[in-house]
């Protein structure tokens, strides 16, 4: 059922089982994780079924240290969150990215591949992708000119991608929330405080408001946030009533390690024969799957470099598209997104017929940022529309990200050498050993992750391995903010997957205690 | 680099050996002008983007900076003998090219300019460089 949070008699309580407070990806793939179920599950949502300044304004932010897009617009605030307008890229982390790596500091997952893989499988359904495999081999067999650019993969291998439709949870999931018994969707419901027991160590309600100057209570017996990782932070943040620092913050860890993919072109790639290297092809809405330029993990360790991909585009076509970090750069993410989308295609239209015979291609990196507790997210003095202060985010980067980008393409030069298909070029910035500077098209890839990162132990980590709060009974994190690295690949599909793990824990415990 | 050892030995007023040097360049030409062609390379550059390759790798590579130098170490062939200079053009390019190719296999790469090239590809283009200059 739904209920517009407007239309409530004010200082409403609401009551539930448990209570999921954000419906993005996370939330909503939670929530109907539990439908058909004998539990009353609250589903909050800020904003309504469609974009409404006044609640995407809520986002609003500063920014300091790496250059960033506008906070504002860099998620979306309504029914369905930012899988509103995200281009559906998925694949699942490598075993690597859970690892502890001597080489990156404060590395290391408390859980393995294999513990979410029965997981990124469900995932799969929820984001409408194909199967869930990931073997070249087996996307070959569909469409044999899906050839590798070189046949060894012991040093490069190609790391398989698919692609979501991309699943609009906002339109795919709406009917079945709203149609369902048991989730009860409150629409216009802004989270603004969570309240603890006196001591804090359990949630005891939230407080929701919206703009039309209403305020309601939330009581339920187990609280999951899932407002995405610079929200979620801010929050546990402001609710510092019980506890000074914030909610979670015993160990000043709340808002740290935010971490990026830093999106950079970094290299063209030279061949001696045109190819149009299909298996690295993307069309948005038509390409099923396709392959990306990976590390291998052996050599990541040999060389003590980060975890990334190299996308190719044909170079003629690159040069034509500007850096996303000054397309996406207004506050609303309506104006931002129409510079942003399309680009491609408008630019492949241009060069229509020219694409047959392609011999150069930019390599484009993907490449996860060491953990790093000063990139961070801290409340301003300023407050947004409701009262809770607004969020400040730190993006800080590492000269390990620039050394690993280094090496990464000329270890990419030397296989391709090798291969006798080409040669590789590094843009100018990466020449350089002793420069850690960026340029000014260093980008992201809107992936916020971190800021309550997991571990066993309550120093190094918000949450512990079922994504609960530390000292908190019943205060649960879903989604990339529990993320201790960034990984590879983007986050959504191992965001849906590791909410979709605590999501089965909650269960247990739910049913355990009955 | 011819050019300035002839300079150098004039300088000190050896006429004969300077002409000497002269004769050497002649004699070495047609040698060099095979060794400073890196074939794959051409393929995918230009001449002034391999001139600046060679540029910047003598830059970066200052103990290899004369023409006579860059010959000798581009003369020796992957498995330490040296190629005689009055091979036939075919064979010269063919042990180049294994040269290249196992510059690779052993990870003797450079980055020069951006590229990531074989040390023998950046000396070939060194020496482009350096009698074209």
């Amino acid at each position: 059922m739904h209920v517009d949070g407007r239309f409530l008699d004010n200082n409403s309580l609401i009551e539930g089982d448990i209570c999921i407070v954000g419906a993005g990806a996370a939330g909503i793939s939670m929530a109907l994780d539990w439908n058909k179920t004998p539990y009353k599950v609250i589903l909050l949502e800020g904003g309504g079924f469609e974009y409404d300044p006044e609640v995407q304004d809520l986002y609003k932010g500063k920014t300091t240290g790496q250059p960033y897009y506008p906070l504002m617009s860099a998620r979306l605030h309504y029914f369905g969150g930012t899988t509103g307008h995200w281009a559906g890229w998925c694949s699942p982390m490598d075993p690597i990215d859970f690892a502890k790596r001597s080489w990156v500091e404060h590395s290391g997952w408390a859980i393995t591949k294999s513990d979410l893989d029965p997981y990124y499988e469900r995932a799969h359904k929820k984001l409408e992708l194909g199967p869930y495999n990931y073997n070249m081999a087996y996307w070959q067999k569909g469409d044999p000119a899906m050839n590798p650019l070189f046949e060894s993969d012991s040093v490069v291998w190609n790391k398989m991608w698919q692609f979501s439709p991309p699943t609009r949870f906002g339109e795919k999931y709406k009917t079945d929330i709203v149609k369902s018994g048991n989730i009860h969707l409150y629409t216009y419901a802004n989270v603004v405080n969570i309240l603890a027991n006196e001591n804090g160590s359990a949630i005891r309600e939230v407080i929701v408001k919206n703009f039309v100057g209403k305020e309601h209570k939330v009581r339920a017996k187990y609280f999951i946030l899932a407002c995405c990782s610079i929200q979620n932070a801010r929050l546990l943040l402001a609710s510092n009533q019980q506890k000074p620092k914030g909610l979670g913050n015993d160990n000043d860890l709340v808002g740290r390690y935010f971490m990026e993919h830093l999106e950079i072109k970094s290299a063209e790639l030279w061949l001696f024969k045109p190819a149009p290297l299909k298996l690295y092809k993307y069309e948005f809405g038509v390409t099923k799957a396709r392959a990306e330029l990976a590390i291998h993990s052996k050599k990541q360790e040999e060389f003590n470099i980060l975890n990334g991909t190299i996308s190719l585009t044909p170079l003629d076509i690159a040069k034509k598209i500007k850096p996303a970090i000054e397309r996406w750069n207004q506050d609303d993410p309506r104006k931002s997104g129409d510079r942003f989308f399309g680009a491609y295609s408008r630019a492949a239209k241009e060069l229509q017929g020219s694409g047959s015979d392609i011999r150069s291609y930019q390599c484009f990196t993907r490449i996860e940022q060491a953990p790093n507790p000063d990139s961070r997210v801290t409340l301003d003095t300023e407050k947004d529309g409701l009262g809770v202060p607004r969020a400040k985010l730190h993006w800080e980067l590492t000269p390990l990200e620039k050394r690993s980008i280094r090496k990464i393409y000329e270890i990419l030069g030397q296989e391709v050498g090798r291969a006798e298909v080409g040669r590789v070029k590094l843009m100018d910035y990466l020449i350089d050993k002793n420069d850690n500077s960026w340029p000014s098209f260093t980008g992201g890839g809107w992936h916020h992750m971190g800021t309550t990162r997991m571990s066993i132990d309550p120093r190094q980590g918000v949450v512990d391995i079922n994504c609960k709060v530390h000292g908190i009974s019943n205060l649960f994190i879903a989604g990339a903010a529990c993320f201790n690295t960034a990984g590879a690949p983007n986050p959504t599909l191992t965001l849906v997957a590791l909410t979709l793990r605590l999501s089965d824990h909650v269960k247990d415990v739910m049913k355990n205690k009955t | 680099m011819q050019r300035r050892k002839f300079i150098q030995v004039s300088a000190v007023g050896t006429t004969v050996i300077a002409l000497t040097g002269i004769s050497c360049k002649n004699q070495h030409s047609a040698f060099y002008n095979i060794l400073d062609k890196p074939g794959q390379l051409s393929s995918i550059c230009d001449l002034n983007t391999i001139r600046e390759i060679g540029m910047a790798y003598r830059l970066q590579t200052p103990s290899e900076s004369g023409a006579d130098k860059l010959a000798d170490l581009l003369s020796a062939d992957s498995v330490g003998k040296t190629i005689s200079s009055s091979s036939d053009d075919f064979i010269i390019q063919n042990l180049i090219n294994q040269k290249i190719k196992q510059d690779f296999k052993a990870g003797n790469t450079v980055i020069v300019k951006g590229w990531v090239l074989t040390v023998t590809e950046a000396r070939q283009c060194a020496l482009l460089y350096a009698i074209n200059q």
